[in-house]
């Protein structure tokens, strides 16, 4: 425990002097350079005013149940739009309703709990995505961001389930509609990560910090490596970051169907909304031929839109259509314990479906 | 009719004892606690309730850790849509199952389901489960029901009644609304009494007929030969047996000398003249008897004359606020308590009602007074000779239990002194702690009627007076204004 709070002393001292460095990106090598369209490590931002600006935000939840023979999954995804005014709230919108009700699937086919585990991913972030693509292309709502929870990039499984593989396709192909018409609306679409155990920074941290260090030799005096290669990105920013500032942002391999014609590059970067709170990771998609300060600009803006609405406690930060849409999409486990009940009550031999740690006679 | 909400299911609701429920967003202006309730069973028979508790959630302002000072800093509605994640609950207390159409009552044998309905009781349903009669008094309205809450007159009065409030909550508003309607039903009489003459000034703008009579103090004499040693000695409370024998004695001789009209002083000097008679036992009943004679109260003839006062319809008002010695009071109380019952068991007055103001002063629980002695007795056997008691008091802690507890129906006013509630709490029948958590927090004119007058404790509104509206208790400016105009008056300056 004290090896832990000695790191913790050292990276904490580490990232202040890195905080104060603010190091310039320009002079890197071409192959870390293009990594990055920041020219310094930190950029300052300020809360936009928002007023007149609907902001969206977009979660589903999902809840799934192991059954004998059968396996059963619940989702809901829920859009929540914000308009403000100078006063507040003007007006809360919410599709496909502001209850929805459970989309539920069945497989039926008892799947390995592996498959189990991506089925249920892949089927949520499509529920999700769906949603989405419903609002930009048949609801023509007037909408200035789109924030959507957690990250687009969802590896491909390894499986040898087709069904599974399917619906990877086409969670890929609604991620390609998704982004086309955002980018033909003009909407601005950004998703937010909560909580992350990526150590992406870091390794590129690792990767730049020497060549910086040819210009900075004072950097050469902290045992940096130690520091990064035992850190998240999540714990290392929390500290280099301060309140309203934001990372470099960092392209993220990750390719999408082209199916429309253009080419998306994916963006990742770190951003603290709150003073106690770690920063939000917030990932976006962006032409590949679009321009350098272009880019900076198009993400300078979704973050200082962000901020506002991310600004109401300082030990918590996430913006408020995405707790918004969790809060209402978020799947109690009442409602799958009642949808249990109902398959229990219809079918004439409804305890045979059950595992038996599910069904014992008893409670201890 | 719209549903004001629908029945949820918690851990202990629905129950026999609780239904929760969450109440619709678009309008609830219209609910409030105290307010009865009805969840349709079937087509003829509905479950009565009772809202006994409301209270709003936002999962926005759940407390949680460090967050609270953070809660109460920002302004989290700028940010969040708040508003649409805030719910009205209510919690409603199950009273009973009521036919539609034969009006039978009969208690909830079984739960309403979860998902249920509720629905604003209507007036007529409330009527009949409250027992309320269309030709009873009328005492006031609850107003969320759209209900006049008319309390059969036998039910309300066949036993006591207590009217329990703090100072200033509006027991002798109360009060003079029933006054009012026994005026008008005209068939009992009642006599008030009056310690702080509050109930005079009713009386002239009720009467326009001689049927309403306001009895000064100072008028009240007793007529010493209408009394025995015995009720004289009443009027002492340290005398013994045989010194009220003594005093029969001498009272005997008196009479026997043909003399019809004697006073107190009489009997002093035939004690003084007495040689037979013990030295201490006679210095004893002169004391006391000295000690009546400075009341100014005995005389040689009663005024006013008791056999004729109490007529049907008729209301008596005791005015004693011209009278400051409490003993004095006292023994006015206890004298035309007695001769006025006496009359009444032997079928001289009509059924009568007895209003006892600053009951805790002529009846107290704890010390000795002579007045408490026949104000309990009324209240034990007063029934079966049909006269009411009507009990008013500020300190109920203080009030005799034995006439207390034989007051059968009580209108409560607010009351804020924990020990004055908990006192309430136990003596009142039918009181459970639900209802009497709301007690303190009556606004003036909001009353409890509870007991044998009504079929379950009701919170209402007292109505307005249709005699008298005015308040005639000038403010404390004004009392020193005219004060000190007739002080300048008296001192010749300006």
């Amino acid at each position: 425990m004290s090896e832990i709070a000695r790191l913790n002393a050292q990276k904490i001292k580490f990232c202040n002097f890195l905080r104060s460095l603010n190091p310039n990106l320009t002079g890197l090598p071409p192959h870390l350079r293009n990594l990055t369209h920041d020219n310094q490590m930190f950029t300052q931002l300020f809360p936009q005013d928002i007023s007149g600006l609907t902001i969206g935000g977009i979660d589903g939840g999902y809840a799934s149940r192991l059954l004998i023979g059968f396996d059963i999954f619940v989702f809901r995804a829920i859009a929540a739009f914000l308009t403000y005014t100078p006063e507040g709230i003007q007006k809360t919108t919410y599709y496909p309703a502001k209850t929805p009700p459970l989309e539920i699937a069945v497989s039926d086919v008892g799947l390995s709990s592996v498959d189990f585990e991506n089925m249920g991913s892949i089927r949520r972030a499509i529920t999700e995505l769906q949603i989405a693509t419903q609002i930009l292309e048949l609801s023509r709502k007037k909408l200035d961001i789109l924030l959507l929870d957690g990250s687009p990039v969802i590896r491909k499984p390894q499986t040898s389930d087709q069904k599974i593989l399917n619906y990877y396709q086409t969670y890929l192909s609604l991620l390609s509609r998704l982004i086309f018409h955002a980018k033909n609306q003009g909407i601005k679409l950004a998703w937010i990560v909560k909580d992350s155990r990526l150590k992406l920074f870091t390794k590129f941290l690792g990767q730049i910090l020497p060549f910086i260090a040819d210009e900075l030799p004072e950097i050469l005096s902290w045992d940096y490596r130690r520091i990064i290669n035992r850190s998240r990105d999540m714990d290392l920013f929390y500290y280099l970051l301060e309140s309203n500032v934001r990372s470099m942002a960092y392209y993220r391999q990750f390719n999408i169907s082209k199916e429309f014609g253009q080419e998306f590059a994916l963006y990742a970067y770190y951003l603290k909304t709150a003073p106690f709170d770690i920063p939000l990771r917030i990932e976006l998609f962006q032409s590949i031929h679009r321009e350098r300060a272009d880019l900076i600009k198009e993400i300078n803006t979704i973050s200082e839109a962000v901020l506002p609405v991310s600004q109401y406690n300082k030990n918590y930060g996430i913006p408020a259509p995405i707790v918004e849409a969790d809060a209402r999409a978020k799947i109690k486990e009442t409602e799958i314990d009642a949808l249990l009940q109902l398959i229990r009550i219809r079918h004439p031999t409804p305890d045979l479906w059950f595992y038996r740690r599910e069904r014992a006679p008893w409670k201890f | 009719m719209t549903a004001i909400g629908t029945v949820i299911a918690t851990s202990d609701s629905p129950s026999l004892e609780s239904i929760e429920l969450i109440l619709d967003k678009n309008d609830q202006s219209q609910i409030e606690r105290g307010q009865f309730v009805t969840v349709p069973k079937n087509k003829n028979q509905v479950v009565i309730g009772l809202i006994i508790g409301i209270k709003k959630h936002n999962n926005y302002y759940e407390t949680f850790d460090s967050s609270v000072h953070e809660i109460a800093s920002r302004n989290y509605e700028a940010i969040f849509p708040v508003r649409e994640w805030e719910s009205t609950l209510a919690n409603v207390k199950p009273l009973g199952e009521i036919d539609l159409e034969t009006g039978k009552i009969s208690r909830l044998k079984f739960p309403v389901s979860p998902g249920s309905k509720i629905f604003i009781a209507q007036a007529s349903v409330v009527s009949k489960f409250l027992g309320l009669d269309e030709k009873g008094i009328y005492w006031g309205d609850l107003p969320s029901n759209n209900v006049k809450i008319r309390v059969n007159l036998s039910r309300l009065l066949r036993k006591h009644l207590a009217i329990l409030a703090i100072s200033g909550a509006g027991k002798s508003y109360a009060t003079s609304i029933l006054l009012e309607e026994i005026y008008k039903n005209g068939k009992m009489s009642v006599l008030v009494i009056d310690p702080h003459g509050e109930y005079s000034s009713i009386i002239p703008t009720m009467a326009k007929d001689t049927n309403t009579e306001v009895i000064k103090g100072s008028f009240i004499s007793i007529g010493v030969p209408e009394l025995s040693a015995w009720e004289i000695s009443e009027f002492i409370q340290e005398i013994s047996v045989v010194q009220t024998r003594v005093l029969d004695d001498v009272i005997s001789n008196i009479q026997k000398k043909n003399k019809r009209f004697y006073g107190l002083q009489d009997i002093i000097k035939r004690l003084h003249a007495s040689e037979t008679i013990n030295t201490r036992t006679r210095e004893a009943l002169i004391g006391w008897l000295y000690s009546l004679q400075r009341t100014y109260l005995f005389s040689t003839e009663t005024s006013p004359d008791l056999t004729e006062l109490l007529q049907p319809g008729k209301i008596v008002i005791l005015d004693l606020s011209d009278i400051q010695n409490l003993r004095s009071r006292r023994i006015i109380v206890l004298h035309f308590l007695k001769r006025l019952y006496y009359l009444r068991t032997h079928g001289k007055t009509p059924p009568s009602m007895f209003v006892i103001e600053e009951a805790h002063q002529f009846c107290p629980e704890r010390s000795r007074c002579i007045s408490k002695r026949i104000i309990e007795t009324i209240a034990r056997e007063g029934r079966k000779f049909y006269v009411s008691l009507c009990l008013i008091s500020q300190r109920p802690i203080n009030l005799s239990v034995t006439a207390l507890s034989q007051c059968n129906t009580n209108l409560i006013l607010r009351i804020r002194n924990p020990y004055d509630q908990d006192f309430i709490g136990r003596t009142s029948e039918g009181i459970d702690r639900s209802t009497l958590k709301m007690i303190p927090d009556l606004e003036i004119g909001e009353a409890l009627l509870v007991g044998e007058g009504i079929n379950y404790p009701t919170f209402f509104r007292i109505r307005s007076r249709t005699f008298y509206s005015k308040d005639t208790s000038p403010n404390l400016e004004t009392m020193a204004d005219r004060y000190k105009k007739a002080w300048r008056a008296r001192h010749n300056t300006t």
